[in-house]
């Protein structure tokens, strides 16, 4: 018998690797250990909230599994009793389950692989690409950087949209929020922000909270079919996801963003949106029977969104340098901003991007509200080039507003109104941009500079969007040598601004189709 | 009163029982309630449970952590 048993095993070892199926040692690295643990039992379920008693000596935020197959977190620590939100599937739950302890904070595993990848709030891949490998598990829940670790905003974030980066320019490591009704291009302005990222070294995070999954797959195919999927992650529940996950997603989000920025490197996290975000949290504080307050959302709502938005910072070089841009999305309803979760982020973030109906029904796209849009901290990291040229149009624009109420009673305007108008109507103009055009630094600089220059006075206004296509091609191939000085020095001297000038009065003669046609004498 | 329940395969006999209200009763200091279940489902080994603490030392937790260690290993 001993023979057989030999040769037996000497086949099975030349036939199968070593490393795959050696059994004696796989059997041998087994522990045994006396388990001596805290447990409990399901007493009631109801709406994907469990109720335990039992496990003494859970934490609060602590993962508890479900009779070894579920997994829980334990939110509400009650004195005998507690309250636990069903992660994922909750079928098949009974009343006496055993619910046992891990241990464990949630958090999830990441690597420098997850790049390019659809995950849902558990760090599961969702994208049928398969696992990818894990390095590192990242808390979901975290103290936010300290003051000694931050420095303050002073690397600008290009968005590719001249209306942000001109007016309302954002900074590495800003919080801006982006806030308007439903369908006002909200989520267009975020994925036009990740597709200006591809060569400005950016991680990108795009969170998708309760939206359809078919959105999410479209958000994925727009992704892909601009090579932004390269660098960028969707973090994704969606609406036929549990309120639980829905909840966790944007800090699932922030857990990979921080991962990037422990590397030193910059990140720009999108929450899209946080509106259904604290609906999801509403939800789950409901069925855990926390009292209710204004708008029947906890108390701790706010608390709910500062704890994430802070954790957005810019840290110092002895802190490796990196940054975490947030632009968290709030949808209004009927432009009332002034509902709770509203101001809350309002107050929280620094600055907000307003988006009006109105605006975007007339054809202004992007459809933001320049008055009312404001940037607290970006424009210490605004670049000095766009700085310089986007003094004028604030006050351009501003004009314009004035007038433009006050003009639609008279035509019988004197001919200094009249230019005022005419250039309002243009600075405005320059402004429209489709959302994934986005524009350089320097093409930037110089469709601004043109219309407040007054060059584009003569071009007719049906013809502004053609004229700006026409022209940035142009400078392309004519005048590439003044677009990279500009990228190059970031700002504009005499010299710049005069060639510039030559360049678009010699295409504006160039292209006599643009322009208004003169008059015969 | 402390409640104690004790899980095995077979019933325990009564000397087995005593010695270990014995043990349990000096271990924490306070009278205890025991309460007796069998189960064959543990196959053999004793399942302490005391409050809401478990001493799992039944031959089933054995076996699932056998399964458990060898899944991860793969």
């Amino acid at each position: 018998m001993p023979t057989k048993k030999t040769t037996a095993k000497t086949t099975k070892k030349t036939k199968i690797p070593q490393q795959m199926f050696d059994l004696t040692a796989l059997l041998d690295k087994v522990e045994f250990v006396p388990t001596a643990e805290s447990v409990g039992e399901v007493i009631a379920y109801a709406d994907g909230v469990v109720r335990a008693s039992g496990l003494d000596d859970v934490q609060a935020g602590e993962i508890v599994e479900i009779s070894g197959k579920k997994f829980g977190l334990a939110l509400n620590l009650e004195e005998n009793s507690v309250g636990i939100v069903v992660m994922g599937d909750s079928m098949g739950i009974k009343v006496g389950d055993l619910v046992t302890r891990t241990g464990r904070i949630l958090s999830i595993g990441v690597s420098d692989s997850i790049i390019g990848r659809v995950i849902n709030s558990l760090g599961q891949p969702q994208d049928g690409k398969g696992f990818f490998p894990i390095t590192q598990y990242m808390p979901l829940e975290k103290i936010a950087p300290g003051v000694m670790a931050r420095q303050s905003v002073s690397v600008p974030l290009q968005t590719g949209i001249k209306a942000i980066d001109a007016m309302i320019p954002i900074g590495r490591g800003q919080r801006e929020l982006i806030i308007g009704d439903r369908s006002t291009g909200k989520t267009a302005i975020g994925l036009g922000a990740i597709i200006n990222q591809h060569d400005q070294d950016v991680i990108c995070v795009y969170v998708a909270i309760g939206q359809k999954r078919a959105a999410v797959a479209q958000t994925m195919k727009i992704f892909e079919d601009h090579g932004a999927l390269d660098y960028t992650i969707i973090v994704s529940a969606s609406a036929s996801d549990s309120a639980a996950e829905q909840f966790l997603a944007p800090y699932t989000g922030l857990a990979v963003a921080e991962y990037f920025l422990e590397q030193g490197k910059d990140v720009l996290i999108i929450y899209d949106d946080l509106s259904k975000h604290a609906q999801a949290y509403r939800e789950i504080s409901l069925l855990l029977r926390r009292p209710s307050g204004r708008e029947a959302y906890p108390g701790d709502v706010f608390y709910l969104h500062s704890r994430l938005l802070e954790r957005a910072c810019r840290l110092n070089k002895e802190h490796g340098g990196g940054s975490i841009t947030a632009l968290p999305i709030i949808e209004t309803q009927a432009n009332d901003v002034s509902a709770y979760i509203p101001t809350n982020v309002i107050s929280i973030t620094d600055g907000q991007i307003y988006l009006e109906a109105d605006l975007f029904n007339a054809g202004m796209k992007p459809a933001i509200n320049v008055g009312l849009s404001v940037s607290r901290v970006g424009s210490a990291a605004q670049v000095k080039a766009i700085k310089q040229v986007a003094g004028t149009m604030k006050l351009d624009l501003a004009q314009f507003r004035e007038l433009q109420a006050f003009a639609q009673f008279s035509s019988d305007l004197d001919e200094r109104t009249k230019k005022t108008l005419d250039r309002g109507i243009r600075v405005n103009g320059v402004l429209r941009q489709g959302w994934d055009d986005p524009l350089s630094m320097a093409e930037q600089v110089t469709v601004i500079f043109a219309a407040v220059k007054g060059l584009l006075d003569t071009v007719r206004e049906e013809m502004i969007q053609k004229w700006e296509a026409s022209y940035v091609e142009y400078l392309h191939a004519s005048h590439q040598t003044l677009l990279d000085k500009i990228t190059a020095e970031q700002k504009l001297d005499d010299d710049l601004n005069k060639k510039l000038q030559e360049a678009i009065e010699v295409f504006n003669n160039l292209h006599p189709e643009f322009m208004i046609e003169k008059e015969v004498k | 009163m402390l409640k104690v329940i004790i899980t095995t395969a077979t019933t325990v006999s009564e000397k087995e029982l005593g010695a270990f209200k014995k043990a349990l009763v000096k271990k924490y200091d306070q009278p205890i309630e025991l309460e007796l279940k069998t189960d064959p489902q543990v196959i053999g080994g004793v399942k302490v449970m005391v409050g809401s603490d478990v001493v799992d030392l039944t031959i089933a937790n054995q076996l699932e952590q056998l399964k458990k260690q060898l899944l991860k290993q793969l």
